[in-house]
């Protein structure tokens, strides 16, 4: 039994491998484009709603309010990252309900990646806000002694992100596997749907994490600019 | 168990790349389509909060109309009242003094004809006293009677002024024809021969022709062309009319009533 996709090679040149988990990302990829194009290419300008487009209005205003929430900012510029972040696995966690689908997700190089664009994310939307000094600041706030400690918890944190993704992902799906091998009838597919349930909201904790570590790095740079009013 | 460094940086530039097409894809033209539909919302809500302001502002147009309206109606209708009074008032005055008018009129109609009245009474009158006092004088009347008139003719002659005497006397003498002495009796002698004495004063010896005319009541009267020279009771109860018609139009205007129409201050 295959714990990851990463060992299904499909294609090699070299280093360059093709493995099972780019191809399921870029099944996720075009099917999100594409659902994405086929919704909003016959947008008319302030003509009738369409059902579909009413979906992804309804899911987007969904994502704007959940940013403005957790971070109490705008979501303009924080929303094709974080929606990205959620809809990616989302709709990632959601096709293991289809036969031979193996989610990316379940696999410690994807979360792994997305993590990483978290941990780059929080000093780039940091720098952005304050600039680099100011974002470097809030590491030896309150003291200096406190900056490997915050320098650890960047690291841990992320860790954390790609581990806490991997773990329930792959666990659902060889819990999944393990039944079907024991019980083929009914109760994997029990197990599948609370694999979905669990699928959707580590996509939410993933994506409200996310917002929660780049908005303590913008707030900083609030708060003093409150203080300077 | 370890992640594979190529996949994972495989994975972050796909994710990177699906970043880009979503925002490309769904981010971009939902946000933009919500943004649009939120500014026609606001554009429909501006415009409906426009439209009921000019509801409002129309609204309140009409009522300032209906209370002009009304004011005015309430002006219109003071002014017909007004015009509607002067009118009466108008008809009221314009009957009266018709009424007035009919009644004068009626009073001067009453006023003539009770004159007209009067004055056939008054000289019906007149006349009835003259036919009384000639119808008396003529039964009276004789040849002695005339013989005094003509004796009193005779006088009257020669007490004439000196200027009509001369004037009467030219007259006489400028007349070549025959002087006509008539009277109503036939005259006697001396009568006659007093006359001839008068008139020989004026005129020697004066051509006479004596003759008779009842009309003149009593007297006598000589004719000498154009002139006459005459004394009789005929000329005397022409004047007693006159003076009588005269003496009763006084009387109506001591009355209250105005003078006799054809007389006037002197009777005439």
């Amino acid at each position: 039994m295959e714990l990851s996709p990463d060992s299904t090679i499909l294609w090699q040149w070299g280093p360059v491998r093709l493995n099972a988990t780019i191809v399921y990302t870029w099944t996720v990829m075009a099917v999100l484009s594409a659902s994405s194009w086929l919704a909003t290419r016959r947008l008319a300008e302030g003509g009738k709603t369409s059902r579909r487009r009413n979906l992804l209005e309804t899911l987007v205003t969904f994502l704007n309010d959940q940013i403005r929430a957790t971070s109490r900012q705008e979501p303009g510029r924080f929303l094709p990252f974080i929606g990205t972040l959620f809809l990616f696995i989302a709709v990632s966690n959601s096709l293991e309900i289809i036969p031979g689908f193996h989610p990316p997700t379940g696999s410690i190089s994807t979360t792994a990646a997305l993590a990483i664009c978290v941990f780059v994310a929080v000093p780039f939307y940091g720098v952005l806000q304050k600039g680099v000094l100011g974002y470097l600041k809030h590491y030896v706030k309150p003291s200096v002694f406190m900056a490997p400690f915050e320098i650890i918890g960047e690291f841990s944190r992320t860790l954390a992100l790609a581990v806490r993704l991997y773990g329930n992902i792959m666990s659902g799906s060889i819990i999944v596997g393990i039944l079907l091998s024991i019980a083929p009838l009914f109760f994997p597919i029990v197990m599948q749907v609370l694999g979905l349930l669990i699928g959707l909201i580590q996509a939410y904790i993933f994506a409200v994490l996310a917002m929660v570590y780049i908005a303590s790095a913008t707030s900083v740079q609030k708060r003093e600019e409150e203080k300077k009013d | 168990m370890g992640p594979d460094w190529f996949t994972v940086i495989a994975q972050v530039i796909n994710f990177l790349i699906l970043v880009v097409l979503l925002k490309r894809f769904l981010y971009g033209p939902i946000v933009r389509a919500m943004d649009r539909r939120e500014a026609e919302i606001a554009a429909r809500l501006d415009t409906a909060a426009q439209k009921i302001a000019d509801a409002g502002q129309e609204k309140e147009r009409y009522e300032n109309l209906f209370r002009e309206l009304s004011e005015d109606r309430e002006e219109r209708r003071a002014e017909a009242r007004a015009e509607a009074d002067a009118l009466r008032t108008e008809l009221l005055e314009s009957a009266r003094e018709e009424v007035d008018r009919s009644r004068a009129q009626w009073q001067e109609s009453f006023r003539a004809e009770r004159e007209s009245f009067l004055r056939s009474v008054r000289r019906h009158v007149c006349e009835e006293a003259c036919a009384v006092a000639r119808r008396a004088v003529t039964e009276m009347a004789d040849s002695s009677l005339e013989e005094r008139m003509a004796l009193c003719l005779e006088r009257r002659i020669r007490d004439l002024g000196a200027m009509e005497r001369e004037e009467l006397a030219a007259n006489f003498r400028a007349l070549d024809k025959q002087i006509v002495v008539r009277s109503a009796f036939e005259l006697s002698m001396e009568g006659r021969a007093a006359i001839a004495r008068a008139l020989n004063s004026l005129k020697p010896a004066v051509d006479l022709r004596f003759e008779t005319e009842p009309s003149l009541v009593c007297g006598v009267e000589i004719l000498t062309g154009g002139r006459s020279l005459a004394w009789n009771m005929g000329e005397h109860l022409d004047g007693l009319e006159e003076r009588l018609l005269d003496a009763l139009g006084k009387s109506a205007v001591v009355n209250g009533g105005n003078p006799l129409p054809g007389t006037d201050d002197h009777g005439n």
